[in-house]
């Protein structure tokens, strides 16, 4: 920044964000967002709202997320938590000032769950459990071994034998009910403290009775009949229900989050005078990194510059600009919205930074919240519908024998399982997620599933969709050919900005060349480089046609026209033959001109009334809110495309680097082609599919073996095992559904 | 049958050991890739 722009001081506000602003608008950014008549109008978000990404360790099934979500709602400066219960990690929106997160923490502890920083290493979840698992083994198999001695005819008239057979027995059931008992005893306990309704109260229940009848039968029968034998193996049955999910969860968390799909983001580093591409996975602590206007930081950086402007729209949610100093750490995940470039050198490398969790999505939508309140709700009723099933079969069958009674109603406190919902649909999701994420597609959202599960009609945006531009071969020629400054200057021009052109032109440069030049961006009229002496460089057009001027003060002399070739990105037309062959409404919306827009449908065999051109970028949203209905998946990869994102019922973006575009979509991807689509319509279908089952078993299963149980012909101990048999088989089955879905095969 | 009891005595001290050795080699981290294999249906195709 030059010394004039570095002392100006704010004179007025944006006229998009109210910022203190030298000009009508603070930057680049607000331009373009007024430009699009409001679209992106700023929301209204209070101030100190930040968002903390945290894994949780501890989650069992997807009822505990309502219990942490009930202890985080205690808490003072609590917002709003989105909990994964299949990745065992929540986000958490927090009033900075007011939420202490070492407080929640330590009221999360004494239930069992552990918050934690995203990422951190950590003794896996699962290793208590499995102690607990292995010592109610070793008491279950022991007890069953001491009852083998009454069933084989052990009688009273061996009197210490028997009594110390006996006594052992009991031993054993109260040293099960500490080691693996407790475990649902103090979940129970702690969830009715929350005040919410966790599947673990009727489990604790069932303990509970089951160990006071065994108990009050073995007493009341002279120490004759025992059944602290099917006790102990109830427990370690119940505990193993417990740990499959747990391990499960586990070894999600450590092979979802391999990639993010971040590690890729082209990033320019200094090397020496020179500038080089890099993957953002190659940056290391200490580089200097130069962000160009629209660029994304990928990893924490302190400015070298004498100042920035940059959004933290992703960090904070909010669209206004932030200007930094040199010196200050500009966060990652801020992007550049000022009119020209920056360096920064990187505190971290990329695998410290929390870019990758703020990519994957922020706020949840309001079909989201509705989502997680309907499964808290759903939580509820599935525990009370079981407690009064429970209260009613031992009610009814207390009228002919209290004994059986009792353990029909331990049964079907055991028995019940809302797994299918509550594990096995997060499941499917996560794994067609990880799935599409191979393959180079990213979903930020969770409606976006149900939303891409119901596309028919899919609508392109034309140029960097459909097309990719690229200079001509004369004009590369042409290029080569720039004698002394000019080809240097052009290079560092181009490295400078993010805009379509200069992309294109950057491609025909050599990208490491560098001239000593200050470079920005101005809206609607190109690339200015000033060299001093009054020299100016521009990239601009004029007449119709990109022109690379040199102007001395006196006159402006072109030095290169840039003829721009529009091609059809390489599987355009293969695709568009898959899609239309799986039923699919293809279209078109584009600003360019309507004869470019129907050469290219021509080729693609799109239907010609779905093919408009010289739209404005209302004119998209609205055509899609008058022929989308909920229907309609729209692909761009502009900010000019952002009203239409947001019209149409989901949208998706090519344009990974440019973090205005895919922070206001519901995926994109990295890939060339447009094989990304159909891979992200099948898994969401395939994700629909498996959803079906979930609730359809649920549905089935609960009923059957309630029905059995109440009845009185399911002994607590089968219930004991049908139960975490029924959790295994859902995710089993969840898993092969996903694992057998048509997925790509090319 | 004073020799039953001696047994019995004796198996649940092997039964407190077995538990010690399992509890030390659980907390050693020598069972915590032990289900690798039997999990191998949920996790994704070794990539190509």
């Amino acid at each position: 920044m030059d010394a004039e722009n570095a002392n100006a001081r704010p004179r007025s506000r944006c006229l998009h964000c109210g910022s203190p602003s030298t000009d009508t608008y603070c930057c680049a950014g607000c331009r373009q967002a007024s430009e699009l008549g409001g679209a992106l109008s700023v929301e209204e978000q209070e101030p100190d709202a930040a968002w903390l990404v945290c894994d949780v360790g501890g989650l069992h099934c997807a009822a505990c997320v309502s219990l942490i979500e009930a202890t985080f709602r205690a808490q003072p400066g609590a917002r709003e938590i989105t909990i994964n219960p299949a990745l065992g990690k929540a986000a958490l929106l927090v009033d900075d000032r007011a939420f202490k997160l070492d407080v929640f923490a330590r009221a999360l502890d004494p239930m069992g769950y552990r918050i934690g920083v995203a990422r951190k290493p950590e003794v896996p979840e699962s290793r208590a459990l499995l102690m607990r698992l292995g010592i109610c083994f070793a008491l279950a198999g022991n007890s069953m071994v001491l009852s083998f001695a009454i069933y084989f005819g052990l009688s009273p008239a061996d009197r210490t034998l028997f009594l110390t057979v006996g006594f052992l027995n009991f031993t054993l059931a109260i040293a099960s009910l500490f080691v693996g008992g407790s475990y649902f005893l103090r979940n129970a306990w702690q969830a009715i403290r929350a005040r919410a309704w966790h599947i673990d109260i009727p489990l604790a229940l069932s303990v509970v009775l089951a160990f006071g009848g065994a108990t009050w039968i073995f007493f009341s029968s002279g120490f004759g009949a025992t059944y602290f034998d099917t006790f102990t193996a109830f427990i370690a049955l119940m505990l193993l229900g417990k740990y499959a999910p747990a391990r499960i969860v586990e070894q999600n968390r450590a092979s979802l989050l391999e990639d993010d799909g971040i590690s890729s983001l082209p990033q320019t580093r200094m090397r020496g005078d020179e500038r080089e591409q890099i993957a953002a996975s190659e940056i290391v602590a200490g580089d200097t990194l130069v962000f160009a206007p629209g660029d994304l930081v990928s990893v924490d950086a302190v400015l070298l510059d004498a100042q920035a402007l940059c959004s933290l729209d992703w960090i904070t949610g909010e669209p206004r600009a932030v200007g930094f100093v040199r010196g200050e750490r500009v966060p990652a995940g801020a992007f550049n919205v000022g009119d020209s470039a920056f360096a920064a050198r990187a505190q971290t490398a990329l695998v410290a930074s929390p870019l990758p969790q703020l990519l994957a999505g922020g706020a949840r939508t309001t079909s989201e919240k509705r989502q997680a309140r309907s499964f808290a709700t759903f939580s509820r009723v599935f525990v009370l519908a079981v407690l009064a099933i429970a209260l009613v079969t031992f009610g009814a069958w207390a009228f002919f024998d209290v004994e059986r009674g009792l353990w029909a109603a331990v049964s079907v406190l055991i028995v019940a399982c809302p797994c299918a919902i509550g594990l096995g649909t997060p499941l499917a999701r996560e794994i067609a997620a990880r799935r599409l994420r191979s393959s180079g597609v990213f979903v930020r959202n969770e409606r976006a599933f149900d939303a891409l599960a119901a596309v028919e009609t899919i609508v392109f945006d034309k140029t960097g969709t459909l097309t990719e531009i690229s200079v001509s071969r004369e004009t590369a020629a042409q290029l080569e050919a720039l004698a002394g400054l000019h080809r240097p200057v052009l290079a560092t021009m181009v490295n400078s900005s993010n805009h379509p052109v200069a992309r294109a032109v950057r491609s025909a440069v050599d990208d490491t060349m560098r001239a000593p030049c200050k470079v920005r961006e101005v809206p609607g009229l190109g690339l200015e480089a000033e060299l001093g002496d009054g020299i100016v460089y521009r990239l601009k057009s004029a007449g119709g046609r990109t022109v690379f001027t040199i102007d001395e003060g006196l006159r402006e002399d072109v030095l290169a026209e840039i003829d721009l070739d529009e091609v059809v990105r390489s599987d355009a037309m293969s695709e568009a033959s898959r899609l239309r062959a799986l039923g699919f409404q293809l279209g078109i919306l584009s600003g360019d001109r309507q004869e470019r827009v129907d050469a290219i449908a021509a080729r693609l065999g799109f239907e010609g009334s779905r093919c408009i051109g010289e739209l404005k970028p209302r004119d998209k949203a609205e055509w899609l809110s008058r022929h989308g209905d909920a229907h309609t998946l729209f692909l761009g990869d502009g900010i000019n495309d952002v009203p239409a994102f947001e019209a149409a019922a989901c949208s998706g973006t090519p344009a990974i680097d440019r973090p205005f575009v895919p922070a206001r979509t519901d995926f994109y991807y990295r890939a060339a082609g447009l094989w990304p689509i159909r891979e992200a319509i099948t898994a969401s279908r395939a994700y629909a599919g498996a959803v079906r089952f979930n609730y359809g078993f649920a549905l089935v299963y609960n009923v059957v073996v309630l029905s059995v149980a109440a009845a009185g012909v399911m002994s607590p101990l089968i219930a004991a095992i049908v139960m975490p048999a029924s959790s295994l088989a859902i995710v089993l089955c969840n898993a092969l559904m996903m694992r057998r879905a048509p997925w790509r095969s090319s | 049958m004073e020799i039953l009891l001696m047994l019995i005595f004796i198996s649940f001290v092997f039964m407190v050991g077995a538990i010690l050795a399992f509890v030390y080699s659980v907390k050693s981290g020598e069972a915590d890739h032990a289900d690798r294999l039997a999990l191998m249906p949920f996790r994704e195709e070794e990539k190509k």
